[in-house]
């Protein structure tokens, strides 16, 4: 009878400690959101740092999406600024053209917000789809480029319409996002991107990046995982794209260049391609450490470039050297709690 | 049909110039399977060398073209030495990731050097301009004379070596299996390294061509032009040489119509055609499609 007591007592232990392990991140996220706030009205952190921050989250969150396809998926797309682009511009078009966005009370303004971001998620998406669809014909470099195409094309079209400001840019865009707003995101990120690739899903994708082949004959559609990969990475990029163009209040073709693209898979690969922590820890420092170094003008992008060149031949799983950090994506245990209870 | 004409010189003008540096794209692809994101950059090298060489009294077309071969050549094969060989037997994508960090770094190195910097700068007329009026309206100048006879002297000369001396021969033995061409007794680090060689100096051409049709220059220059070369060469079929040339000067020739028929389309243009090929012949029009072995 006694034992049945202490039993219990393991239970409670048990499922106190993995809920704290599965909210960590949260509070996590909780707690560094106050710590920035009160910084800030504490005076300590400039505007500008956190104005930093955010293009800092921003970036992780698109790189976050690259990761899927690229690190886990083993896909190879070098178009995620393209994705971007999409989301931006049509979450602008959202708030700016189909609502007056200045002009509404500010009861709605979240909603019509919110909506500019499904809107951009879902237009995102569907350009992912379009651009995953491909792959099923080409493969590896040939793949690259369609997407490095598609990302051009992209820019190209937006250059076309003039309702967005064609080639001089979209301007006038409402500048509402906060670091609140990009948090929240970025924990759903996080959250849906590690319950995916934790999943029956996640493993089918991997198994796609390790041998294609192989998991064809396992009786994986490796055709539905590699185009739900794009689309998901897509979607993700192009939320954060809706932020960025809320974040700036302005957007032009060329920042979303296949120059861009190349930023955001040094982010991945400097970080460690393949793991969440990679895609987040990459893309927060390549963000911060350029701005850290603005004092040395041009010389920080002649040091990137060498930084980069001596990773690869050093340090190729990049900074988080393929692991996860757990305090960003907590490996859970497998549930004990219910092992005892049938014991 | 004379405007037919006029843009078609144009197009070729411009697409000579693609194959150029296509060219080198598709050997280094053929020969170690990486897109060489650096090889634009090579192209803005040969400029400035050819814009500061050019300063040099006595020196005219010749020896301006043939300084702005050698610099990127050697600067490639050093490259190549400290950036790439390390890393040859790593997964490709490292090495890709390395090719964009050696990029970043050529692109901005020369941007700190006081005598480059990151300004536009006008590239000297080495050629003397003339004009011959060819049919009705259209002409022909002597700039694009001497692009597409000096690219076409250039590619004929690089297809005669990888056809029929002893060096092509190795070159294309280890593009088809790098271990038998070593156990065959060649000596694939030269190989490579002549590779490399050779593609910088086409690209450092294509730079001194290419600037003298539009003569401003900057440090950025090769980013977009090694871009729209190495579309051309996936149009043709990377690793093929004969596609790199058709698919330079399609990507030219499209290029110049779609931007007389709309300004902001000539950009996009060459990226509709390159992803409707790779759809319906995912190995561009002359490449060999690769058979996957279980």
């Amino acid at each position: 009878m006694s034992g049945s007591g202490t039993g219990v007592n393991i239970d409670i232990f048990h499922k106190l400690k993995r809920e704290a392990r599965r909210c960590s991140p949260l509070i996590g996220l909780a707690v560094f959101y106050l710590a920035v706030t009160y910084l800030r009205e504490a005076r300590y952190l400039k505007a500008y740092y956190i104005q930093v921050l955010m293009f800092g989250l921003i970036n992780c969150m698109v790189t976050m999406g690259l990761n899927l396809i690229n690190g886990v998926t083993g896909q190879f797309s070098i178009g995620q600024a393209g994705f971007v682009a999409v989301g931006a511009y049509s979450s602008a078009a959202v708030t700016t053209l189909l609502f007056r966005f200045n002009a509404l009370p500010s009861i709605v303004r979240p909603l019509v917000f919110l909506l500019s971001i499904l809107v951009a998620g879902i237009a995102a998406g569907v350009f992912g789809y379009l651009i995953g669809r491909p792959s099923l014909r080409v493969k590896g470099d040939y793949l690259a480029i369609v997407t490095l195409g598609f990302g051009e094309i992209i820019r190209a079209i937006i250059r076309l319409i003039p309702q967005v400001g064609g080639p001089r840019g979209f301007s006038g865009i409402p500048r509402y996002v906060n670091l609140a707003w990009i948090l929240i995101f970025f924990a759903l990120t996080i959250w849906f991107l590690r319950n995916y690739i934790y999943s029956a899903y996640g493993r089918a994708c991997i198994s796609c990046r390790e041998d294609d082949l192989a998991a064809e004959t396992m009786g994986i559609n490796t055709t539905t995982y590699k185009v739900q990969a794009f689309i998901i990475g897509a979607v993700t990029a192009g939320v954060a794209g809706a932020l960025l163009a809320h974040l700036l209040g302005y957007l032009h073709p060329d920042q979303f260049s296949y120059i861009r693209s190349t930023d955001f898979l040094v982010y991945l690969y400097a970080g460690g391609a393949g793991t969440i922590s990679g895609a987040v820890v990459g893309a927060m420092a390549l963000t911060i450490v350029p701005e850290m170094l603005r004092f040395l003008s041009g010389w920080r992008l002649v040091i990137y470039g060498l930084v980069l060149v001596l990773m690869m031949l050093y340090r190729p799983h990049g900074i988080s050297n393929g692991k996860e950090f757990s305090f960003l994506v907590p490996r859970l245990a497998p549930k004990k709690t219910e092992e005892v209870q049938e014991g | 049909m004379e405007h037919f004409i006029q843009l078609l010189i144009f197009g070729v003008q411009l697409g000579v110039i693609y194959a150029l540096i296509a060219m080198g794209y598709t050997m280094v692809y053929g020969i170690i399977r990486l897109i060489n994101f650096a090889h634009g950059d090579l192209v803005m090298i040969g400029a400035f060398t050819a814009y500061f060489v050019a300063r040099i009294p006595g020196f005219g077309f010749i020896p301006v073209m043939v300084a702005a071969m050698i610099v990127p050549a050697v600067i490639s094969v050093v490259i190549e030495r400290l950036a790439y060989r390390p890393l040859r037997n790593r997964p490709r994508l490292s090495v890709l990731i390395t090719a964009i960090g050696v990029s970043i770094f050529l692109e901005n190195l020369p941007r700190m050097i006081p005598v480059i910097g990151p300004n536009y700068r006008p590239f000297p007329q080495l050629i003397a301009f003339r004009e011959f009026r060819l049919y009705g309206s259209a002409v022909v100048n002597t700039i694009q004379i001497t692009n597409i006879a000096a690219s076409l002297i250039l590619l004929t000369l690089l297809i005669g070596i990888v056809r029929f001396t002893k060096t092509g021969r190795a070159m294309r033995a280890v593009s088809f299996n790098k271990e038998a061409a070593a156990l065959m007794g060649i000596d694939v680090n030269r190989v490579i390294a002549l590779t490399f060689f050779v593609g910088a100096a086409l690209a450092g051409a294509g730079g001194v061509l290419y600037s003298l049709t539009y003569p401003m220059i900057d440090v950025l220059m090769g980013v977009w032009l090694g871009t729209k070369a190495f579309v051309a060469a996936v149009l043709g079929g990377i690793g093929s040489i004969p596609g790199a040339v058709l698919g330079g000067l399609l990507m030219g020739i499209v290029e110049v119509f779609a931007t007389a028929f709309n300004s902001e389309l000539g950009y996009g243009a060459g990226f509709i055609i390159l992803i409707l090929v790779l759809l319906f012949r995912p190995e561009g029009l002359m490449g060999r499609p690769t058979i996957e072995k279980v």
